[in-house]
């Protein structure tokens, strides 16, 4: 009898995201296009496996790969070389499905429509989704990440924090098996920073979410990452499998 | 459908936020009526070039300069929605969703397109109730499925212009040079035959041309159906090769993009 396919890289045995030898560079561009201004190397041959089931840090300076690496895995960026998978699925020749599979947030609070309220919002994003109830997912999104009450308010409204939140949402909204997140606290205070780790680490002990997210803050990562990898001139130059401060410190060269 | 209504839902809501853009696009349309009616009474209406049209010069550049828009709305909205994504930043989040990227380009001018058609009724309705426009009701099915055609062909160009603007980021100033040749060529203001021979030749070559003559052919009693027939042959030549190309066109910008790491920039 022949056996069903695996439907989660977990049964598969495969890590959530995998990454090897991706190489990205950008052009830099002069005002006449074929007569470039130099190339910035983003990827040098970067190796990474996210394990399942876990909180997976990014950490390295301005310009080291972090964004260009989560855009390559979120299908919004093609890589030069190498290949990368996300839950089992080719970034390259299988998009849709990878799409369907990440729930991804640039941390940019633009990206959401200001002028709409939050439930608008998300109501656009269910539909994007085609979310068979999108009101029960909605509010239940909504009081995870603790904007329940804000529910009707414009966006313009809200606090960068807030907005963040929402951005989060919106990435939650269609139960993503892996959440992909570019430095999802930055500029937040310390008590919606601890609220939102919060809810990264509910998202993995009750619903198994992987999520990979960049950051620059040592607090952060030690305290809701399960493994860092340090990233430096677009390849990972340490991996750190027992978080701490101290650890992460003298990984990314600070102590 | 559903995404469809969803994309006019977000838009409609945007759209109402913006109060005082909303309410002065309907004086627009006050505008644009009270200059036709002043320019008909310059115009001498009985001449042998509008006769084809039914004769009255209000109603022959009421119809061109409502269609005009309405066509505009063609030409500029796809490139127009990717745009506003653009600078809104929301770009990046509508791409990383499963949906198929010439699904949310088509989307996201539905909004502009019901706008318009509704603008244009007011258009044609406001010129028959107050400035008496001579407008044969029974005709109607027949200029809208020549609308319809035209809006088809024209929306080629607009799919190539949201190409354009997912890798230049800016196409207004080409947009506006397309609109205006299109105005000049395809006989908004005055019927092509006054043109000289080889402009004339260049205006068969346009949509634009076949579109308004054979919307106005349509609203003329007794209308002449061989030509319509013959323009909405024309129109739906245009379709069949340009939409596919640009349709290709536009998944080579968005590859292209993918590539220079350049899909939410403006």
């Amino acid at each position: 009898m022949a056996a069903s396919p695996p439907e989660t890289p977990q049964d598969a045995g495969l890590p959530a995201v995998e990454a090897v030898g991706l190489v990205k560079q950008f052009i830099v561009r002069g005002f006449v296009a074929w007569r470039p201004k130099g190339v910035v190397d983003a990827l040098r041959g970067l190796d990474l496996s996210v394990a399942n089931d876990t909180v997976h840090g990014v950490m390295g300076p301005n310009g080291s790969g972090k964004s260009t690496l989560l855009r390559i895995l979120a299908t919004l960026v093609t890589a030069d070389r190498g290949r990368a998978a996300v839950g089992g699925c080719d970034v390259e020749r299988e998009g849709g499905a990878v799409r369907r599979l990440i729930g991804f947030s640039t941390g940019d609070e633009r990206s959401l429509y200001w002028r709409l309220t939050a439930r608008q919002n998300l109501e656009f994003a269910a539909a994007l989704h085609k979310l068979s109830d999108p009101a029960s997912s909605i509010e239940t999104t909504l009081s995870l990440v603790n904007l329940g009450d804000h529910a009707d308010r414009p966006v313009s409204g809200f606090s960068q924090g807030m907005a963040r939140r929402l951005g989060l949402a919106r990435a939650l909204l269609h139960r993503p098996m892996i959440l992909l997140l570019d430095e999802p606290t930055r500029s937040l205070d310390p008590v919606s920073r601890s609220e939102f780790h919060q809810v990264i680490r509910r998202l993995r002990d009750d619903a198994g979410v992987t999520t990979l997210l960049t950051s620059h803050d040592l607090d952060e990562a030690a305290a809701v990452c399960d493994r860092v990898s340090v990233l430096r001139a677009g390849q990972i130059v340490d991996d750190v499998q027992r978080v701490n401060k101290r650890a992460l410190a003298k990984a990314i060269g600070t102590l | 459908m559903k995404l469809v209504a969803a994309f006019v839902r977000r838009d409609f809501r945007l759209e109402r936020s913006y109060r005082l853009a909303l309410i002065t696009s309907f004086a627009g349309i006050f505008s644009t009526l009270l200059s036709a009616g002043f320019l008909s009474r310059l115009v001498p209406g009985d001449t042998e070039a509008l006769r084809p049209f039914g004769g009255d010069y209000f109603t022959f550049a009421l119809v061109g300069t409502a269609a005009l828009s309405y066509f505009s709305v063609a030409l500029g909205s796809f490139a127009g929605s990717l745009s506003q994504e653009q600078q809104m930043g929301t770009m990046e989040a509508l791409l990383v969703t499963p949906i198929d990227p010439k699904l949310l380009l088509v989307c996201g001018a539905a909004w502009p397109f019901c706008f318009a058609t509704f603008q244009l009724v007011i258009y044609i309705a406001l010129g028959a109730l107050l400035f008496h426009a001579e407008v044969a009701v029974a005709n109607l099915a027949i200029a809208g499925g020549m609308l319809l055609l035209t809006m088809a062909a024209f929306s080629a160009v607009g799919l190539a212009a949201a190409g354009l603007i997912m890798v230049v980021k800016r196409t207004g100033a080409l947009l506006g040079f397309v609109g205006s040749a299109f105005g000049l060529l395809g006989g908004v203001l005055y019927p092509i035959s006054v043109l000289p021979r080889p402009l004339q030749l260049l205006a068969q070559a346009l949509p634009m041309s076949h579109g308004l003559e054979g919307v106005r052919l349509a609203l003329v009693p007794d209308p002449d159906l061989s030509a319509i027939g013959r323009d909405a042959l024309a129109l739906a030549l245009f379709t069949a090769v340009l939409v596919p190309l640009a349709f290709w066109g536009f998944e080579w910008s968005v590859r292209r993009c993918r590539r220079t790491g350049s899909l939410g920039h403006y």
